[in-house]
């Protein structure tokens, strides 16, 4: 079997429990606080109309901008910072892609009302896209932790 | 008889096996956040990241928060393979040791 060299001859198993406490800890700095997902939900909400509507491209500016301020914030607050753009776990992926899928079936629904002179049917999209954004947000987080564990 | 899975010294000392456990999980963290993590003070987390940094492991970016510089620490991608062939390692010496144990009592 091989020998551990390591500084204090640590065993595979205690060195096992080391990486799985650090995980722990990295995870439980993911979680950011409600008004976090609830932000992110009101921000991609607010981003929405504008893809089928022009006229409200001033919201959508505000959306972007909210969107910056939070996960800055939420990074310097937490001290930790995923981007989403690494190989996710298979939770998070599911979460994603579901999310992803839902955003597009309400916006191409919002367009066809949009298109048949229905009145502030991308508002209402985007209302719509915020309530569900910010429960997705909560999934999100969730199985992100769940995956860093 | 199968070949002993490798270590990675560089990464199994504790506090540099915790600090790349830590930043696997994520894209990059802070320095502070790593060293109130790991209860250690800065100095023993700079020479642990020196090290990690020097394989070509750990990456350092600094950004300036409020007039305050602060240190991001991330894995590389040689790092983010290293540490997952060194965690491989260790799996299978704990499972060597689990069949020598079972063996042994049989």
């Amino acid at each position: 079997m091989a020998k551990l060299e390591s500084e204090d001859q640590m065993s595979a198993g205690e060195s096992l429990k080391l990486v799985q406490l650090a995980r722990l800890a990295a995870a439980e700095r993911m979680r950011a606080p409600w008004w976090y997902h609830v932000g992110i939900g009101l921000a991609i909400g607010a981003i929405v109309p504008a893809v089928g509507d022009t006229d409200y491209l001033w919201l959508s500016v505000i959306g972007v901008a909210l969107v910056a301020v939070l996960v800055s914030t939420q990074r310097d607050r937490s001290g930790v910072w995923i981007s989403g753009m690494r190989k996710a776990g298979r939770r998070v992926t599911l979460v994603t892609i579901s999310a992803a899928t839902t955003f597009a079936i309400l916006i191409r629904v919002g367009w066809d009302l949009h298109e048949r002179g229905v009145p502030n049917a991308m508002l209402w999209i985007g209302a719509g896209t915020a309530l569900l954004a910010t429960g997705y947000g909560f999934l999100w987080e969730r199985a992100l932790i769940k995956d860093a564990r | 008889m199968s070949a002993a899975p490798e270590l990675d010294l560089v990464i199994h000392a504790p506090n540099r096996l915790q600090i790349c456990a830590m930043l696997s999980v994520v894209d990059t963290a802070e320095f502070a956040t790593v060293r109130d993590t790991l209860g250690v003070s800065d100095s023993v987390l700079s020479k642990h990241v020196r090290q990690l940094e020097e394989a070509g492991y750990v990456e350092l970016t600094k950004a300036v928060v409020e007039t305050r510089q602060r240190t991001w620490l991330g894995l590389t991608k040689s790092g983010r393979k290293a540490f997952a062939a060194h965690v491989a390692a260790l799996e299978g010496l704990v499972a060597q040791a689990r069949a020598a144990a079972k063996g042994s009592a049989e």
